[in-house]
């Protein structure tokens, strides 16, 4: 055990000295605030000119209204008058319903059109702010506003965007990282020598193993960390303009959040020991990078098949790993958390974990090792 | 001591230490000589348990410990600081900051280079790399050195340290084995000569014997011509 800390702290010493875990890192932190970004960009400024239809009770906040679109929206606004404008959102006919009462204010759009959901957003966005400033003082926050979803499947296309995106990007994101972070543990020292020079020291070979997967699950957790924190800041933040990410369908939030981080935590684990598995193998580190984006291109495409559709959920996925926390994860996404579904894909993850360590463990014996 | 009794090692078809038996006395310098090739580096790194062998045995004293000592280009942690990687191995060795701290001021009387011990390997000559190489290999003051061609591809000031380090060795009487080509290492710091050829040894003859009347400028072709009437 003392072996395996004093073989823990010196690798997580030089890898945190190392430029590319700054790298690395920096990847995890920055992808989804860029991601959230272009997703506003895309919704925001898709349109410049959009068809409305407003109703109105009062004519005072009719011209207030008319005042904000003309001063605080770059949008050409087209009025469309109707008495059924609900039904001219759900054909499509047009973007927006601005419906001005006494006391609220409806905004009334449908989901399943981007063009009708970034018109919404980009008129609701700042118009509480100008309307109470130019409404007389006894009025001032006197109104509610509302915004209404015409789309009945709730199918919103952002979130159907994101939903297919999220789970690719994090799979990704772990997989590349924890390969970035083991290409040189074994690999890069074969490479350097450096490992003959460990074992010389008479230590026992295990520890080494042991040593060195704690340190890179450790980093793997630092990354996972770092880009589940940076995902929900962001989209918190950045994406607050637009519609979040629903995880509360059907199951509560916690549930859902829980069962990502349990999914990511298993991710992370078969990418830590895949990923030393073939630095391990590999007699350097070019052929570790290489055989790593090979292997790994595997839970990567399975991920990309499954999460856009073109791979049909099967029945039989639910007892495969790899495929199962796919499965699972996109349920998630989905606010679909399946607690069974989870217990099933530990258990067979596990198998697997283990199946690669006893093999690593003996591999690890074998005068391959240095060669 | 070291006993090496019928070992063999193959790589796939090819044998390379062929039922080789040798014995390296406690407290005296082997200088193991023979062509590249013939299999010097697979006995050191097979008594190093780098590899392991397919028959024979190789016995030491028990308890005895063993330092080794590589050549070629010495790879160090090159995001650690000299004192980090001494640091690491003496622990490795089960060694307390203590007694690393006072190995580490013995070592320096020799080899001095507590100057740049807190300076990063990345930054090193490959001099300073060859004298942390060294400091590490016995830094757990072991009984029993193996040194495959130690000052290998060094310049004057790298050799002169790896001639220090030996010399220092002999007078704590360490057993070692050295892989060499230096005449220097093998003429005037060895106690006796061990030929190797085709994973055997042919002869080993005490160093005394073997210059015995042989002028200093002759040694190399001396040592040359016994390679080759082994060839013969």
């Amino acid at each position: 055990m003392k072996e395996i800390l004093i073989i823990f702290k010196k690798e997580i010493l030089g890898i945190l000295r190392d430029k590319s875990t700054l790298i690395i890192l920096i990847i995890a932190v920055l992808v989804f605030p860029i991601f959230n970004m272009g997703i506003n960009y895309l919704n925001r400024d898709g349109k410049s000119e959009v068809d409305l239809c407003i109703q109105y009770d009062s004519v005072e906040a009719y011209k207030v209204f008319m005042q904000y679109i003309s001063e605080e929206v770059n949008y050409d606004f087209k009025v469309i008058n109707s008495k059924y404008p609900e039904k001219l959102l759900k054909e499509g006919s047009i973007d927006c319903c601005v419906k001005l009462n006494e006391k609220d204010f409806n905004f009334i759009y449908n989901s399943s059109s981007l063009d009708s959901f970034s018109t919404t957003t980009k008129i609701c966005e700042n118009f509480q702010r100008f309307y109470n400033s130019k409404l007389s003082e006894e009025y001032e926050d006197a109104f509610q506003l509302q915004i209404k979803d015409e789309n009945d499947n709730f199918t919103n296309m952002t979130n159907s965007m994101s939903k297919i995106l999220v789970p690719i990007i994090l799979v990704m994101i772990i997989f590349q990282n924890t390969s970035g972070f083991a290409n040189d543990i074994f690999a890069g020292e074969k490479e350097r020598k450096t490992l003959e020079l460990l074992f010389l020291s008479g230590v026992n070979k295990k520890s080494v193993y042991f040593g060195k997967a704690l340190a890179l699950l450790s980093l793997s957790m630092i990354n996972l960390i770092v880009c589940l924190i940076s995902y929900f800041i962001s989209n918190e933040f950045i994406n607050s303009g637009i519609q979040q990410l629903d995880f509360s369908q059907g199951k509560s939030i916690i549930s859902n959040i829980l069962s990502l981080i349990l999914i990511m935590i298993i991710l992370s684990v078969i990418a830590v020991f895949l990923s030393l598995s073939i630095s391990m193998i590999s007699s350097g580190m070019k052929n570790a990078q290489i055989l790593n984006e090979i292997v790994l291109s595997v839970p990567v495409g399975i991920t990309v098949l499954m999460t856009t559709g073109i791979l049909k959920n099967n029945a039989v996925f639910r007892y495969v790993p790899i495929f199962n926390l796919i499965t699972n994860l996109n349920n998630c996404f989905a606010g679909d958390t399946d607690w069974i579904g989870l217990i099933i894909m530990l258990i067979t993850n596990s198998i697997v974990i283990g199946i690669l360590l006893i093999a690593s463990v003996k591999y690890m014996k074998t005068e391959k090792i240095i060669m | 001591m070291i006993k090496i009794i019928n070992l063999s090692k193959k790589f796939s078809d090819n044998t390379v230490i062929d039922k080789l038996d040798l014995i390296v006395n406690s407290g005296e310098i082997t200088a193991l000589v023979g062509k590249n090739g013939v299999g010097k580096s697979t006995l050191i790194r097979l008594i190093a348990k780098l590899l392991k062998s397919d028959s024979g045995e190789i016995k030491t004293e028990p308890g005895a410990k063993i330092g080794v000592l590589l050549g070629g280009d010495v790879s160090l942690y090159e995001n650690l600081t000299a004192f980090e990687i001494i640091n690491y191995f003496g622990e490795l060795h089960g060694m307390d900051s203590v007694s690393i701290k006072e190995r580490i001021d013995v070592l320096d009387d020799i080899l001095n280079f507590k100057s740049f011990i807190n300076e990063r390997a990345s930054t090193f000559s490959r001099g300073m790399k060859q004298k942390i190489a060294i400091v590490v290999s016995i830094i757990h003051n072991p009984d029993i050195l193996l040194l495959d061609e130690p000052s290998t591809g060094l310049d004057i000031e790298a050799s002169n340290d790896v001639i220090k380090f030996i010399k220092y060795l002999k007078s704590q009487k360490k057993t070692i084995l050295i892989a060499t080509h230096n005449i220097f290492e093998i003429s005037d710091l060895s106690d006796s000569i061990a030929f190797i050829k085709n994973g055997k040894i042919q002869r080993k003859i005490k160093t005394e014997d073997f210059f015995k009347n042989c002028p200093q400028d002759e040694k190399y072709a001396h040592i040359l011509s016994l390679m080759k009437g082994e060839d013969e």
